[in-house]
């Protein structure tokens, strides 16, 4: 099996800077030179349009209250009507906006674009040519291009009932070739159903790749609508499939994320962004988006938010930010078992509801979400069959399986080779120099599929030539010059070429001294090192003194780094304050390890350890003896400790006490230094700022918690 | 010609680089706006010498930022061929010219 991340079907276009910039949207005019039947600004008029004054006197509100637009991108997006219809005007309005975002030293003029969604018609002619030309680093334009001729003039007519096909079409190979890789927004309704799949492919012959389909919201769905659609749907799957195109080409209709349970994380957020945009109509009323303008509500008048006098009313937001997915929705959808993707456009919500609010969900499309469900789940079977891999479809759902029932996620890593770099306590002490083969990785990533694990790969095996597979970790040295999830500094701070926000440190005896020297060092590079002790079972007191003396050296510095705003997370020092309870060894639990024998194993350490210790394989399964005594509550000693940070090695506790529960002196030793050396941190933390901790920690009167059980012991025998 | 790649960036230096980059587009978009007889008249002159300056100095840091990024990383480097930054992914190629 293999999982190949260049397949495109159903992915769209990524939003810049990953959706995170500020929405501003100005309505230039109500005017529009088509018609189009399925339009929900249904109030367009020739009369109402924006005047360059109200357009400067809101840029004006918007760029001197940075606290009220405290994003650090932003996208100025202009619509109609048809917005090229009023170029000029928007051309005087992107200049004074540059000139007033430069001369006020606004961050955005770092950080901006000017975004049109356009019919098409007017692309070409001088003036819009004109306006692309001198912003064009700064663009987005989207062009509206229905599909085949047929349905396309169904729906997209002149105000005298003619097609519109043929004048927009003509404009496409501009348009691409200014900006590759544009997609286009087809939308279906109940009339043009019959020609989906021939206008999906038609798109794509036109050279628009990604087609982010989708259905109107609106109540015009008709009995056995939701067969045509499937019919169609499933038409354009076999299509795909027949002529191998699932690499190039995408249409949003399936998406794998399509049709599977919600997480409660789904439940808790809102699916549209109305409210956290900024919509200015045409007289410098403020809207949560476009769909609440009045002329795009049928039946109630569009809640204004503010305007362009008095800014914006905090309190009238208030309810668009609080929206989730579940208090907006009826119980029947928030446990729909394929409500994922079933979308909702919460201006059409509030003008459909029985009262004026925005906490109804309309539900018309039920019907047709679950035809797309079906059709999504055809097209996915299909690709499997075909191909012989994995689809993401399959995989998400797994992954959200995992999530919904509320078990850890599980972990199998991938001993790729036995000259790994160590990323915890083990290493190849042996000398030995087998590779993991291809058919054992196989074995192994089918074996996570029908389990759901979640494949790691410790270093990477020399068959694999290509990206990493989805949902696939991987933890490699950071010298290798991968792209890798974690990145490992073996007793070295050197820099890295990866990208990864967080790396492993191995430090061992000798380098014991340097700690100081590499947690710095690693600082410039990560946000995050989590801190992996070598050897400790050789500590004596030179290395328990030493390795305090250097956490006592790294307090003022970390310290330091949380005052400056940019915090650096030392694992051994800060993950305590996070935790409530014990944080278990997960190993034999939910991580185990697939060695390059074939062979599974608790942990990497229990492989190097001796070869003959397995769990099982991944034909057979895992089969473990009293795997009772992997869990915390079996670990007396463990129980009754309050250093949740610790690492709790289970390979260490079985050599050097013999029991799989019960740690060594040592480890109790080496987590309460730094269980003390965290405590001190925090109380630092705290005279310098305002830190809040869900663990405050105290001072307690013993290093090992066995002493606290022997004490409570003597007192009851007493 | 064709790029190889020769190394990465973190995501703070990405943005680094990101941040100059667009300010530079940003400033010479401007500029066409002022050059232009139409939309931007008041202050003409004294804004204008303004984004010229602003051009040269941020033209400067972003060449710094490749300098200091070469000192740190040690990419491949060719006579008479450029590095690029992949925004998406914070790679960086080796740009060849190829005969």
């Amino acid at each position: 099996m293999n999982n190949d991340p260049t397949i495109l079907m159903g992915k769209l276009s990524p939003a810049w800077n990953d959706g995170t910039a500020k929405s501003i949207t100005f309505c230039v005019t109500e005017d529009c030179n088509l018609a189009c039947k399925y339009c929900y600004m249904t109030g367009k008029n020739d009369k109402i349009k924006m005047s360059f004054e109200t357009a400067r006197k809101a840029v004006d509100y918007i760029l001197t209250n940075p606290a009220e637009f405290p994003e650090p991108s932003v996208v100025f997006d202009f619509i109609g009507g048809e917005p090229f219809m009023e170029i000029e005007l928007i051309d005087r309005i992107c200049d004074y906006i540059k000139r007033q975002m430069y001369l006020l030293e606004h961050p955005w003029f770092n950080s901006y674009r000017f975004s049109f969604s356009t019919n098409g018609l007017l692309y070409h002619t001088d003036k819009v040519q004109e306006y692309i030309l001198k912003n064009k680093n700064h663009l987005s334009i989207g062009m509206s291009v229905d599909g085949n001729k047929m349905k396309h003039d169904l729906q997209r007519i002149r105000p005298n009932g003619g097609g519109s096909y043929d004048d927009v079409v003509k404009n496409v190979p501009l348009w691409l070739e200014q900006f590759p890789g544009s997609s286009t927004k087809a939308t279906f309704s109940h009339d043009d159903l019959p020609y989906l799949k021939d206008s999906i492919i038609s798109l794509w012959e036109l050279g628009i790749k990604i087609v982010a389909a989708n259905v109107v919201f609106e109540d015009v769905w008709e009995e056995g609508d939701d067969s045509v659609f499937e019919e169609q749907l499933k038409g354009l799957a076999d299509y795909i499939i027949e002529n191998k195109l699932w690499k190039d080409y995408s249409v949003r209709f399936f998406d794998p994320n399509i049709g599977h349970p919600l997480t409660e994380e789904d439940k808790q957020r809102n699916y549209c962004g109305a409210g956290r945009m900024l919509a200015i109509d045409c007289k410098g009323n403020f809207f949560p988006c476009i769909r609440f303008y009045d002329f795009s509500l049928n039946n109630r008048k569009g809640p204004v938010i503010g305007d362009i006098h008095k800014g914006i009313d905090s309190d009238r937001i208030r309810p668009f930010l609080g929206l989730t997915l579940k208090a907006q929705s009826r119980a029947e959808c928030v446990d729909c078992e394929v409500a994922s993707g079933c979308g909702w456009c919460q201006g059409c919500n509030y003008d459909l509801a029985e009262t004026a609010t925005i906490y109804q969900r309309a539900t018309y499309l039920c019907k047709i979400h679950k035809a797309t469900v079906r059709s999504c789940e055809y097209f996915w079977n299909s690709f499997e069959r075909a191909t012989g891999l994995i689809s993401e479809r399959t995989i998400i759902g797994r992954t959200r399986e995992n999530r919904n029932s509320e078990i850890p996620a599980k972990y199998m890593q991938f001993i790729t080779s036995d000259n790994i770099t160590p990323h915890c306590s083990y290493r190849n002490t042996k000398g030995t120099g087998n590779l993991m083969s291809q058919a054992t990785y196989e074995k192994g990533m089918e074996f996570c599929l029908k389990n759901g694990f979640i494949p790691v790969l410790l270093g990477r095996p020399p068959f694999m030539k290509d990206e990493l597979p989805d949902n696939c970790l991987s933890i490699e040295d950071a010298q290798s010059g991968a792209n890798t999830s974690i990145a490992v500094h073996d007793n070295t701070a050197a820099a890295s070429s990866g990208t990864s926000a967080i790396s492993i440190l191995i430090v061992n005896r000798e380098n014991l001294e340097r700690l100081y020297d590499f947690a710095a060092s690693l600082y410039f590079q990560y946000r995050r090192v989590n801190l992996v002790l070598e050897d400790i079972e050789h500590w004596s007191d030179k290395e328990t003194e030493s390795y305090s003396r250097q956490l006592d050296k790294l307090l003022p510095f970390i310290a330091g780094t949380y005052k400056k705003g940019d915090p650096f997370e030392l694992s051994v020092l800060s993950d305590i304050w996070e935790l409530n309870t014990m944080r278990n060894c997960e190993a034999g639990q939910s991580s185990f390890a697939l060695a390059p024998n074939g062979r599974i194993y608790l942990c990497p350490a229990f492989y190097f350890e001796d070869e003959d210790n397995y769990a099982g394989t991944p034909e057979q399964g895992i089969h473990m003896k009293n795997p009772q005594l992997m869990e915390l509550c079996n670990a007396p000693i463990c129980s009754a400790c309050d250093v949740y940070s610790c690492r709790r090695c289970k390979q260490l506790n079985i050599k050097l006490t013999g029991e799989i529960n019960t740690p060594s002196r040592i480890q109790c030793l080496v987590s309460h230094i730094e269980r003390n050396k965290s405590m001190e941190l925090q109380k630092l933390l705290m005279e310098n700022s305002q830190a809040k901790f869900d663990n405050l920690l105290k001072a307690i009167d013993y290093i090992d918690p066995l002493d606290k059980i022997l004490r409570k012991g003597s007192a009851a025998n007493a | 010609m064709h790029s190889e790649k020769v190394g990465m960036v973190t995501q703070e230096e990405k943005n680094r680089v990101m941040s100059l980059h667009e300010r530079i587009l940003g400033l010479e978009e401007l500029l066409v706006s002022y050059g232009r007889q139409a939309n931007i008249q008041e202050e003409k002159d004294e804004l204008y010498e303004r984004l010229v300056t602003d051009i040269g100095a941020t033209k400067l840091k972003l060449q710094n930022w490749w300098d200091d990024m070469y000192c740190k990383y040690h990419w491949k480097s060719l006579e008479g061929c450029n590095w690029h930054i992949d925004f998406q992914t914070n790679e960086i190629f080796l740009d060849k010219n190829t005969p």
